[in-house]
């Protein structure tokens, strides 16, 4: 069997087998069929396949209909399956995976807020504070000397005195106040309030002092 | 298919998807009857055996419940055949070891339909159905679409998510492989 040149009228052939052409296009290719042999012979086999292909298997329209009307409700008809079966555990997966992102987030933000809150934060300005000052009696302005060192908010600094402590074993004793330095200690405690950056360092200076009962070293 | 194009007094399907939508049961019936045996026809001839029944049964319930989203960009025929095609491309691949999806000629001596076609059916046509079975899955739905249901090559595009241009090319090496098998 040879092809027609003519792909146009061959691309017609089964639409005339299946009269789906209107009548001045019909009659072309009835013409053209009728003077080309190649033609004549495809719109031939096109016949006999649709003929070998077409026996219809039998189905229930009624029941089909009948199901689609049940699966209309909530529920389908007990010999459908459900709906979109496939689609259904794709949408489940969807939903598992955003709930497992939202706890991912939710511990995360948890452990930054705890990491926060809990950081351990400079040495002790009881031991940082000064190993001058440990048989004396000093008042505490010489403690607040220490968070220079420590990258610590300004606010450390300020706190110290206010928080008298008294390490037994030492005989560290951090009283006193503002009121209780002399102008010079004063003018140094200044000093050292000036000298301080008012960006601290992101990390604390590396400290490491040994106690033992005689003390700091 | 030729067979569900409604005549100027029958609803057409956009009519009767108005008609479900607003509650009447009664189209779904009219759509199916319309539809159905073209699409038993065309999964009948992807090869599917025992289950065409279901898979249409299937392919009406999956497009109904979906109908809410058909924005009729598409014919309602060219969508049922997209899902039917989907379906008996889904059950074969699941289904491949168990070899449900068989030859048509398998399929058809197995059908009720086996007598009155025994009877009419001759060397000829057996040959036809052995030369489709040896077209690639695309050429022997493309060609099936083509020949048994008429559609035309846009149609066969939408439903085999391809181009007109390749579903013409399909058809076209489609017919040359089964007239090559016919005259061997």
């Amino acid at each position: 069997m040879t092809d027609c040149p003519r792909g146009d009228m061959r691309d017609l052939l089964p639409d005339l087998v299946h009269e789906q052409l209107d009548a001045a296009t019909r009659a072309e290719v009835a013409r053209h069929v009728a003077s080309c042999r190649a033609c004549a012979e495809e719109l031939e086999l096109l016949r006999s396949m649709r003929r070998a292909l077409s026996p219809a298997p039998h189905v229930d329209v009624a029941r089909i209909a009948a199901a689609v009307v049940a699966s209309r409700g909530a529920s389908a008809a007990p010999d459908v399956r459900p709906l979109h079966a496939q689609q259904a555990p794709r949408v489940g997966h969807r939903v598992a995976w955003r709930i497992a992102a939202g706890f991912v987030v939710a511990a995360l933000a948890l452990g930054t807020w705890f990491a926060a809150q809990f950081r351990p934060s400079h040495p002790p300005v009881t031991v940082a504070a000064a190993p001058t000052h440990m048989d004396s009696v000093p008042p505490a302005p010489h403690a607040t000397v220490a968070p220079l060192t420590a990258p610590s908010h300004s606010s450390a600094a300020v706190k110290t005195p206010a928080a008298p402590k008294m390490l037994a074993s030492t005989g560290l004793v951090m009283d006193g106040g503002v009121k209780d330095l002399s102008d010079g200690d004063v003018r140094m405690l200044l000093q050292s309030l000036d000298s301080l950056s008012s960006v601290p360092d992101a990390d604390p200076t590396p400290m490491s002092y040994q106690i033992d009962d005689g003390g700091v070293q | 298919m030729t067979e569900p194009k409604p005549t100027a007094d029958e609803p057409t399907d956009g009519a009767l998807i108005a008609r479900w939508r607003s509650g009447d049961e009664r189209a779904a019936t009219l759509l199916v009857e319309r539809h159905a045996t073209p699409l038993a026809r065309f999964v009948a001839g992807l090869g599917e055996r025992r289950e065409v029944e279901e898979v249409v049964q299937d392919t009406f319930v999956r497009a109904f419940a979906s109908l809410d989203g058909f924005r009729g960009e598409s014919s309602l025929r060219t969508w049922l055949f997209t899902i039917a095609r989907n379906l008996v491309r889904d059950r074969a691949r699941s289904r491949r070891g168990a070899r449900d999806v068989v030859s048509i000629e398998e399929w058809h001596a197995a059908t009720e339909h086996d007598a009155l076609d025994a009877a009419v059916a001759d060397e000829t046509e057996a040959q036809m159905r052995r030369a489709v079975e040896t077209l690639t899955p695309m050429q022997r739905e493309v060609f099936t679409l083509r020949v048994t249901g008429g559609m035309s090559y846009k149609e066969i595009a939408a439903v085999v998510s391809s181009t007109e241009g390749a579903a013409r090319v399909h058809y076209h090496n489609a017919m040359r492989a089964i007239k090559e098998f016919l005259d061997d």
